[in-house]
């Protein structure tokens, strides 16, 4: 078949696209245990991976320091990652992102009311978190469609709620500074204090999230082309948008949850992915989702080493990052609507 | 056969289609015409089941609207729009998504699939544009796109709204041919349509809006001699004779 023969190329590249971002994080992922005041070489890291020399120093810095804050920032990137696809998706909007349009802030301030007003509910934090984020991606939408769903409408909205929540949890960290929130930790975001514990309570609804969203990939297709076009088609478009919302509201919860407010990574990924594999492509949500996970990673491991040996909160850096990149795809974009 | 029984349509309670009652039988062309703002784009997309009627009903093949899901409908009737968003999609993709009502749980196309967008692809003329992307093509090739992608769900009902929209004219003359082509396939096409010559030559009815209520729905012989057209539109239509059969002419 012709159309067989047109996509092989396409394929071939994804497929080693897909082999090489494995490579990647693979190697980051030995890196970012290895890494840091005590070099733990691969041999050792090894050993500790399966269990052994577990009376060793090495074997408890990387069983209860290294390997949770691997593993968050691992989880952590795919989640935003994600997120902020299932977001550029379902608003139809390229600068979409959840620490853009207040989903992350959403999240932020019930994760804190959580944990200021009922401590002992604190396991539950993702939950009320996901309530917060669900509350204020639905909010934005609400909002951004009754005054008329431009591309413009949606961001200016996003940040009004935005800045309204953070000013709620600014409120809430100034009367109740003995929250069990590390206060600096949980506005900026860092996987340095994540105990395994946290890890493990949290990556189910994360894994549970990627897995739904990869189900989701042809139907954000069709949404993508326009409520009237996805109606036509046969697409159950308020089911739909309703589900990735919820998606993409579960996934930062739990980053938010877990890491505090990290910012940029919803934003960036999605949009270096489909510059590299096409708007459609199947496996655009997998692909998007390592390429999160390595962003974090790196982003971790600058973090950890650049100044070492004191270290900067990830969400810094990656506010390095995204900060730019934010304006260059704002500018970009006005420039393409003045050209149109 | 799709039927409007007296259908009321319109945004937020406010009525833009009154009392309208239509039948839109298989193998016929019927265009809607009217002026702007008249209510026909809403008509089109309510007989398509993309707006809820405020009162009356639509029925399909006997079944009334609420007894088909939304992809039963789509694997029926299939609708292209006036409008469409950036989508930075191929053109291939997009053909291919006017498969989707027809796709199983795993939505892999099968070569059945395949063969009906090579066909739409092949018939729209879009096999050089396939793998460009929709925003580095001109509008009227993405109006045939879009075209395409509705031809590619193989339903037996094509509703399009202003189809020749961002076409030139050899493209508008190729489109016109098409919905005859389709019609003679048996399909049913209601089209919304601007250019009253096109409507006048392709259709087998017309149904001419006038405030949100049928004024005429008549074969064009019957609306020309009704003088509908010079009442609803103010101007004066003259029907010449050209070599491919009647041409109509506005002043």
């Amino acid at each position: 078949m012709p159309i067989l023969q047109s996509s092989s190329p396409d394929k071939k590249k994804e497929a080693m696209l897909l082999g090489l971002l494995i490579l990647c994080l693979c190697s980051l992922f030995a890196l970012s245990l290895s890494i840091g005041s005590t070099r733990i070489g691969l041999k050792g890291l090894l050993l500790i991976l399966q269990g052994k020399d577990r009376l060793s120093a090495a074997y408890r810095i990387v069983r209860h320091i290294r390997l949770p804050r691997t593993l968050a920032a691992l989880f952590c990137g795919m989640a935003l990652a994600l997120s902020g696809h299932l977001l550029q998706k379902v608003l139809h909007n390229p600068l979409a992102g959840p620490s853009i349009i207040g989903v992350n802030s959403g999240a932020g301030l019930f994760a804190l009311l959580a944990s200021a007003f009922f401590p002992h509910l604190i396991p539950l934090g993702t939950l009320f978190a996901f309530v917060g984020a669900l509350g204020s991606s639905i909010l934005v939408y609400a909002l951004a469609r009754r005054s008329g769903s431009t591309r413009l409408t949606i961001i200016l909205a996003g940040v009004a709620v935005s800045s309204l929540l953070g000013s709620f949890t600014d409120t809430l960290l100034t009367l109740r500074p003995d929250t069990q929130m590390g206060r600096l930790d949980f506005l900026i975001g860092s996987f340095a204090h994540v105990p395994f514990s946290q890890v493990s309570q949290t990556s189910p609804y994360i894994i549970g999230g990627v897995l739904l969203s990869f189900l989701l990939g042809k139907d954000l297709n069709i949404l993508a082309l326009g409520d009237e076009v996805a109606l036509s088609l046969g697409l159950e478009v308020g089911r739909t948008r309703f589900l990735a919302l919820m998606l993409a509201s579960l996934l930062s919860a739990s980053v938010v949850s877990m890491c505090g407010l990290i910012g940029f990574v919803g934003l960036v990924v999605p949009h270096m992915m489909r510059s590299l594999v096409g708007e459609e492509s199947a496996l655009s949500l997998p692909l998007t989702a390592l390429a999160g996970a390595i962003i974090t990673l790196g982003c971790d491991l600058v973090a950890r080493t650049v100044f070492s040996p004191y270290e900067l909160p990830v969400g810094i850096v990656l506010s390095f990052l995204g900060s730019p990149f934010f304006l260059f795809l704002l500018f970009k974009r006005k420039r393409s609507d003045c050209h149109a | 056969m799709l039927e409007l029984k007296n259908i009321s349509v319109g945004y937020r309670g406010r009525e833009v289609v009154c009392d309208v009652s239509l039948t839109f039988r298989p193998g016929e062309i019927t265009t809607i015409i009217g002026k702007n703002g008249t209510g026909k784009s809403t008509l089109l997309k309510s007989a398509c089941s993309l707006l809820s009627p405020l009162s009356g009903s639509v029925v399909l093949d006997g079944k009334g609207q609420q007894e088909y899901t939304r992809r039963q409908w789509a694997k029926k009737v299939a609708f292209l729009s006036q409008d469409h968003l950036d989508s930075n999609c191929t053109v291939h993709s997009l053909v291919s998504h006017g498969r989707y009502p027809h796709l199983g749980f795993t939505k892999k196309p099968d070569e059945q699939d395949h063969l009906l967008v090579e066909r739409a692809l092949e018939t729209m003329g879009l096999n050089a544009l396939r793998q460009k992307s929709l925003l580095r093509i001109s509008g009227g090739e993405r109006q045939k796109a879009y075209l395409a992608m509705a031809l590619a769900q193989d339903t037996p009902y094509i509703a399009l709204d202003e189809p020749a929209t961002y076409l030139d004219l050899a493209v508008q003359r190729e489109i016109l041919h098409l919905l005859k082509t389709l019609k003679h396939q048996g399909k049913c096409i209601i089209a919304v349509m601007h250019d009253l010559g096109s409507a006048l030559e392709v259709s087998d009815h017309i149904c001419l809006l006038d405030g949100g209520k049928v004024a005429t729905y008549a074969t064009p012989a019957e609306l020309l001699r009704s003088e509908a057209i010079e009442r609803v539109f103010n101007v004066e239509c003259t029907e010449v004779s050209g070599r491919r059969g009647p041409r109509y002419l506005f002043s």
